[in-house]
């Protein structure tokens, strides 16, 4: 009997079942009165949109049977539609939530795609952020690399063959190279940025050149494979950037920005419609805990 | 980093990209096609350049259902260096900005084929359509396979009625997305590929995804619509879209298959998936589109398995081998044969010998796989996968796969994926034609700097000159290349030389690993340890093992102490038992000393104790692409 019971249980046919019986008890409990009929509308309207959404995909009128097809699939959605609203199966429906979040910022964020700012808007945007498109600081030196895998105290070495270079100005540092170790990249560094240089030679070494003065050897300076000794050559500084070259760059980060405005802004705008309450009686969350959580968010 | 191992500074002036290229950049406004043409490119490559073939942000159907909210514009802003808000609201950046990117959404769920399941209306007004609507549900599998192969057929043919390509939604969100790209596509600064992820789970679960790269622009791309796999979920439907592809537009793709571990060995079938002998078509067809594989990501390595490879000691390397995509499917031990890229390699040239083409001659390749939208693979610096395993305190106790009492916990994830590329300057086209060539190598992380040169004639000096990789190149093939025969009877040379990440460890050693057929038609491989640091304590023994490097973590502060391993390690390395008689694959693996990994951050962070199966140590590495030598026939 058991054994028959459980069989039943595992039918996809039983399944259907409970699952559409759970479904109608759902239903009743959240309609006491289920005999409000709603009436489904199809105006001028509807027929048009059919109409036309059609036509505009296959460029000439759907016959009688297509628009037949079209408005029996418009019926089905509109009534799974409505019927899943009345039950109110959006509700605290995560992917539904998600949706409606992301659908309503891809409206904010194609409002400000379509703002083209004009040559001021621009110039102003610009001149407020001009750091960021500055044409970046530029380093030109030669070093003398000084390797811990040959050596026991690299920094100790570079010490002692600094003593012997030549202290005034250097003509041809690069003779010089020789008095080290083989550097796996470049020895002689032509015009690199700061960016650039900390990538290649590790945090924070363009900073360490920052301090140096050029012209003579210096050093030792430790990068992320040893020690070197320096013969700074140039640090440009940096440069404004020809407004015609960037533009591209400012118009994207432009938009960019304002999406996140209009973000912000809307968010705010819609956040007056709503008085946040705080209704919590689990004493597990205490007095002081629940005043820090609601700071700015009442 | 400009002259790596340095080149003469001989740059020239080039546009930077094919005719076809240059014409369709006027389409696009958003092509800074005035920036492309000063681009200078070297003659050969000076430079790494880092990037990740495989991002998902908030516009994969899965990530975004998963809660990320990050999507392309911020993924592109985050890999170019700038600090986004990650998906559970941290401010997240890189440590340092990548070189290149792609955003690699899935193309299922932009596609149409759910249409003419549905039936709907606005699709199967077309007969052709209607028919293969029923088809489909007639619940004959021999009708419904008829009707997919019928639409791979018309697919290939570029003869799918006009309906089913123009569908709106899917144009919509395809355009779009490409728009986004081309934004930040900038040419010599970072380069942004447009890209999609073809998402075939053959037979459920069964990992055989491939990642689509475009060389050109966004005219290009939008003139069609990404493959997807609901007209078919076989690699060689999505061959023939690609063949499609380039026919119309003559541009130029690839696709870079990943997640070999969790195909349940599909992903290197010696059949075809319908159960056919490989065919010389096959292969070259296969050869053709396929150029790089992805052999490491966040779901685990598929370079080695230790059942396959039990002399080698550094196998046991973020190894998934439980079941295929998320568990699905158990594993079975005789899958594993036809799953791990090392011994892909192998049954490769073993197929070559039977129909003249290799199918499996792959280059490597990393990737995050992330679906956050962040590329973030750094051990201290690690996003996860998914939303849920964004940094916190749990996420290493997160069930993320289960089959019954099989269970894959979050601390099995990889901080793992980017790919080096010898390129000969930072654009599409050149990055892209060095995938083409497969001068590319994969890293679990760390920006080590590695060449490899394969020759007959290499020489200590070569090595120890200012301009190695000149010598390299003019001398001998580089990574992803074939070494020609000899001229004379000469054992082949390879001249490696790695660095260490300048703000990584140190490196522990360097390893040529071999495969061969032997003369009997048997798969055969060696490792060679070639050269290591600490070589006054480590000494070889007879099996050319050496021991372990040692460790200097500290798990309290996650630091390390470079006090052992070196800065660089080359050498100039002959094959002592080379054969010129038969076929024999080489690639270089580089080992970093260990240091912590992601879950040692995170226990220290946020003072937490794991389960003692947690490793909170890793030995991070890099895999070069290989280099082939095949006898004349």
């Amino acid at each position: 009997m058991l054994k028959r019971v459980r069989g039943i249980l595992k039918q996809p046919l039983f399944h259907f079942f409970f699952i559409g019986a759970l479904l109608f008890a759902l239903y009743y409990l959240v309609n006491p009165a289920p005999n409000n009929r709603e009436t489904i509308v199809i105006n001028d309207e509807q027929l048009t949109r059919l109409q036309l959404v059609f036509e505009k995909e296959w460029n000439r009128k759907p016959t009688e049977e297509e628009l037949k097809g079209l408005l029996t699939r418009y019926i089905q959605q509109e009534v799974y539609y409505r019927k899943a609203l009345r039950m109110h199966l959006d509700e605290n429906d995560e992917i539904i939530r998600r949706r409606l979040e992301q659908k309503l910022r891809f409206v904010t964020n194609d409002m400000a795609n379509l703002v083209e700012p004009n040559a001021e808007d621009l110039q102003k945007f610009y001149a407020a952020n001009k750091s960021r498109y500055l044409e970046p600081k530029k380093y030109s030196f030669t070093h003398i690399f000084f390797s811990p895998d040959k050596r026991k105290n690299p920094e100790e070495d570079a010490r002692r063959v600094l003593k012997s270079l030549p202290p005034l100005p250097d003509n041809n540092p690069a003779e010089w190279i020789k008095k080290g170790d083989l550097f796996p990249f470049a020895s002689e560094v032509d015009s690199l940025s700061a960016k650039e240089l900390d990538q290649s030679m590790g945090d924070g070494f363009s900073a360490k050149l920052d301090t140096m003065p050029i012209g003579k050897w210096v050093g030792p300076v430790v990068s992320g494979y040893g020690s070197h000794l320096i013969f700074i050559k140039e640090i440009k500084v940096p440069a404004e950037k020809n407004f015609s070259l960037i533009r591209e760059s400012l118009l994207r980060d432009y938009q960019y920005q304002l999406q996140n405005d209009y973000n912000t802004r809307l968010f705010n705008e819609f956040r007056k419609d709503y008085t946040i309450e705080f209704n919590v009686k689990d004493p597990k969350f205490d007095k002081q805990l629940l005043t820090k959580l609601a700071a700015g968010n009442e | 980093m400009k002259n790596i191992f340095t080149l003469p500074l001989c740059t020239i002036l080039a546009c930077g990209c094919g005719n076809e290229a240059a014409k369709n950049a006027k389409d696009t406004k958003a092509d800074n096609s005035t920036a492309t043409a000063s681009v200078k490119e070297t003659i050969h490559p000076e430079h790494v350049y880092w990037g990740d073939q495989h991002l998902h942000t908030s516009w994969s159907g899965d990530a975004g259902a998963a809660g990320t909210i990050v999507g392309p514009e911020e993924a592109l802003r985050f890999g170019m260096g700038e600090a986004v808000k990650s998906n559970t609201g941290q401010l997240a950046k890189l440590h340092r900005p990548l070189d290149w990117l792609a955003v690699t959404d899935h193309s299922d769920g932009m596609g149409v084929i759910a249409y003419i399941i549905d039936g709907d209306p606005k699709v199967i007004s077309d007969p052709l359509v209607k028919k293969w609507h029923d088809e489909i549900t007639s619940g004959d599998d021999k009708r419904a396979y008829w009707a997919s192969k019928d639409m791979i057929k018309k697919q290939s043919e570029n003869k799918l009625p006009t309906v089913l390509t123009d569908t709106n939604f899917s144009r919509t969100v395809w355009n779009k997305s490409i728009d986004i790209v081309e934004k930040y596509n900038k040419p010599g600064k970072f380069t942004a590929f447009i890209g999609y992820e073809w998402t075939s789970n053959y037979g459920g679960g069964n990992n055989l995804h491939r990642n689509i790269i475009y060389r050109g622009n966004g005219a290009e791309a939008k003139q069609m619509l990404p493959e997807n796999t609901m007209v078919s979920a076989d690699p060689e439907s999505l061959w023939k879209w690609m063949q499609a592809y380039e026919d119309k537009t003559g541009g130029k793709i690839l696709a870079i298959p990943h997640n070999g571990n969790l195909s349940n060995g599909l992903m290197f079938s010696l059949t075809t998936l319908s159960g056919k002998p490989l065919s010389k078509e096959y292969a070259e067809t296969r050869n053709k589109w396929e150029r790089l594989i992805e052999v490491t990501q966040v779901k685990g390595t598929s370079e080695a398995h230790p059942s396959l490879s039990p002399g080698d000691e550094f196998a046991q390397f973020e190894i998934w081998d439980k079941g295929n995509l998320s568990i699905l499917k158990l594993k079975q031990p005789e899958m594993l044969k036809t799953e791990y890229i090392r011994e892909a390699l192998k049954d490769g040239m073993k197929l070559e010998q039977k129909l003249g083409v290799n199918p499996f001659k792959y280059g490597m390749a990393g990737g995050s796989d992330a679906h956050t939208g962040l590329t973030a693979t750094e051990e201290d610096n690690f996003f996860g996968k998914f939303k849920q395993s964004e940094p916190s305190k749990q996420r290493w106790n997160e069930i993320i796969g289960q089959n019954g009492k099989v269970i894959e916990k979050g601390w099995t994830l990889g901080a793992s994926g980017y790919t080096g590329v010898w390129a000969t300057a930072n654009t599409r086209e050149a990055i892209w034609d060095a995938m083409q060539r497969r001068e590319t190598y994969a890293s679990t992380g760390p920006r080590i700097t590695v060449r490899v040169f394969a020759g007959y004639d290499f020489t200590e000096d070569d090595l120890n000159s200012a301009d190695m990789a000149e010598k390299g190149y003019k001398k001998g093939v580089p990574m992803g290349g074939d070494l020609p025969a000899p001229a004379e009877k000469k054992n082949p040379g390879f001249m490696i030389a790695a660095v260490k990440d300048p703000i990584g460890a140190n490196l522990d050693r360097v390893q040529v690993i071999k495969g061969w057929v032997d003369a009997k038609g048997n798969k055969q491989e060696k490792i060679y340890n070639v050269v290591w640091s600490n070589t006054d304590k480590r000494k070889q023994d007879s099996n050319g093992k050496i021991p372990a490097v040692g460790n200097t973590v500290n798990l309290a502060t996650c630091e390390v102490a470079n006090t052992i391993g070196a800065v660089e390690l080359k050498t100039v390395w002959a094959d002592p038992d080379f054969d010129p008689a038969v076929p024999a694959v080489y690639y270089v693996r580089v080992l970093e000393i260990p240091t912590p990994r992601w879950t040692a951050y995170d226990a220290m962070r946020y003072k937490i104790k794991m389960d003692p199966d947690v490793p909170m140590i890793i030995q991070e590495r890099c895999y070069t692409s290989p280099i082939w030598f095949t006898p004349k026939k």
